[in-house]
């Protein structure tokens, strides 16, 4: 289970502002997908050996450049946009 | 009270590849805005990250030049955080298993202990606007940055602002060296984030960390390690206590303040990327990264002090440019005189190319500077001239014997021709004679050289011209 203040921290992670109502049901959904998601600790797994898989340093990506986007397609879908650039309200830290 | 002071720093360097970190597109600054972006780069649905063997292998050379060893499996982590410079809300670190792990770097008689360095991804550059919108351009974001970390608990530890400048200054010319990074400072492609504790002298206890971020500029690095070493021995002098914080720099104002406590401190939420393998890392790999090491600073300047004997004073200076110790080596393999080429390089180039904040290009070919410093050394053109011949040849595709050869400086006199001019104004300056054998003092025949050189135009060596007046003489 989930505590408030837990859902709370994950909240002000997400920058949402949320409703009562709306907290309510996210809580309970968020429940649901933890207990779904726990399932998987009653697989009988042999934790000595490492089941992550690999990529050998020689078969990754060679250093090449290929052609990017075109400016206009990168900015295409900002709301709000400028001098070629995405234009967003300033947060400063 | 006394207290130790305990400096532990975190250095990003922008790598040198072809390619961003993570997608094909050009690892490139100064382009316009958002060209060199694709959907990874801008972190849109879908999009997958594709990870580039030259930023691990580039990653291992600077690890390997600081001793460090080189996990054989490496594992990227997404660190998350929402702030509009990472499209993706979350950067590609690594947490768990860095590529490097625990070296170190000398620093005077110091070897200062590092944690690790691991591969990330740079983020996108934001200009804040008046107009209260920031501006983000995606062309920074993604490409591959190494982060260097001292160890925290081990020592011996950096203890002083200057001993911070130092560590970073060598970091700085080993990278420049290795050809990692060119760690172009006005650039931002180094930066360094300090933290700062005191603690009562000799105690076992560290004191509070204070972390400052992103501190652009050694000399700000500075002087921002000054304030803070002050502003906390204030605080525990008047029996305070030091709060765990991130505080900002202020280089205008010099002085820092609260960003960030440790109330309000990042969950970055790390966990390993799923988009990305770990990486198998081989001893061959490693091998044969090893075998294509550049030779680094400090094996040049023990060939530089034993092999060729210049002081260490020159060979610092030689060395505190990568394109001048390269032009040196280059010289010295062709013509064996190395104090020689030294005492060119060292003052006449370094005295056109030095600049504010680094060094300009050697403007002269290696051909033209070498005329001139084989023909010096062969008594064929004076010094003075030679250095004429070079402020014409600087900048310019002209040949240094054209000129020296256009302007008559070649010297052509011959020994006799040279003593009978000797001769000659010896003999119609009396009173110089008689003034030398006077009072003895070699300086007063400096007149008669230079009566001798106008005679020649130049064209005879001044120290052989003083050493047939001094025959002369008796
Ligand atoms: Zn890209």
């Amino acid at each position: 289970m989930l505590s408030d203040s837990e859902f709370e921290h994950l909240r002000n992670l997400s920058k949402l502002e949320l409703s009562e109502g709306e907290i309510n049901k996210f809580k309970a959904d968020f429940n649901d997908v933890i207990a779904f998601a726990s399932q998987v600790s009653k697989a009988q797994v042999d934790l000595t050996k490492s089941y992550f898989s690999s990529i050998k340093m020689e078969d990754l990506r060679e250093d090449m450049p290929k052609p990017s986007l075109k400016q206009e397609e990168v900015i295409k879908n900002a709301p709000n946009k400028k001098n070629g650039c995405f234009v967003v309200p300033r947060i400063m830290e | 009270m006394q207290y130790d002071v305990v400096i532990g720093l975190e250095v990003h360097a922008e790598l040198k590849t072809n390619t961003k970190c993570f997608c094909a597109c050009k690892n490139q600054a100064g382009s316009e805005p958002n060209t060199n972006c694709c959907p990874v780069c801008v972190g849109l649905p879908g999009a997958l990250p594709i990870l580039n063997k030259f930023a691990v292998e580039q990653t291992i050379r600077a690890g390997l030049a600081l001793g460090f060893d080189i996990n054989r499996t490496a594992i990227f982590e997404r660190k998350n955080y929402f702030y509009p410079d990472l499209a993706k809300a979350y950067q590609i670190s690594q947490l768990v298993k860095p590529i490097c792990v625990h070296g170190s770097l000398r620093v005077g008689d110091k070897v200062i202990p590092i944690h690790r360095i691991h591969l990330e991804e740079d983020a996108g550059k934001l200009v804040h606007g008046a107009d209260g919108n920031t501006l983000i351009d995606y062309n920074r974001g993604g490409v591959p940055l190494i982060e260097l970390v001292t160890e925290a608990l081990q020592e011996p530890h950096i203890e002083s602002a200057e001993e911070a400048i130092a560590f970073l200054e060598k970091l700085r010319q080993i990278y420049i060296y290795a050809g990692v990074s060119d760690c172009l400072i006005e650039k931002g492609q180094m930066r360094a984030d300090v933290n700062v504790s005191l603690k009562p002298k000799g105690s076992s206890t560290y004191g509070t960390k204070v972390e400052m971020k992103n501190i652009m500029g050694f000399k700000s690095v500075y002087r921002a390690i000054k304030y803070e070493i002050e502003r906390q021995r204030d605080i525990l002098d008047d029996g305070g206590v030091i709060e765990q914080e991130t505080r900002k720099w202020d280089d205008d104002k010099g002085e820092n303040f609260t960003l960030r406590t440790k109330e309000n401190s990042q969950d970055y939420r790390y966990f390993p990327d799923p988009d990305l393998l770990a990486v198998e890392i081989s001893d061959a790999e490693v091998e044969r990264i090893k075998k294509s090491m550049p030779i680094l600073p400090d094996e040049l300047k023990a060939r530089y002090m034993n092999e060729f004997g210049l002081s260490e004073y020159d060979a610092d200076v030689l060395l505190q440019f990568k394109h001048v110790s390269d032009f040196f080596n280059e010289c010295v393999a062709e013509y064996n005189q190395p104090k020689n080429v030294c005492n060119w390089l060292t003052t006449e180039i370094m005295a056109r190319i030095k600049t504010e904040t680094g060094a300009g290009p050697i403007l002269i070919s290696k051909q033209n500077l070498l005329w001139l410093i084989k023909n010096v050394d062969d008594k064929k053109i004076n010094r003075l001239n030679a250095k004429e011949v070079l402020s014409k040849v600087w900048g310019t595709n002209l040949n240094s014997e054209a000129v020296a050869k256009q302007n008559n400086w070649i010297i052509d006199i011959d020994n006799g021709a040279l003593d009978g001019i000797v001769k000659k104004v010896v003999d119609s300056n009396p009173n110089v004679v008689a003034q030398f054998k006077a009072e003895a003092d070699p300086k007063i025949l400096n007149y008669l050289v230079g009566q001798v050189m106008k005679e020649v135009r130049g064209k005879a060596s001044a120290a052989d011209v003083m050493a047939k007046i001094k025959e002369l003489l008796g």
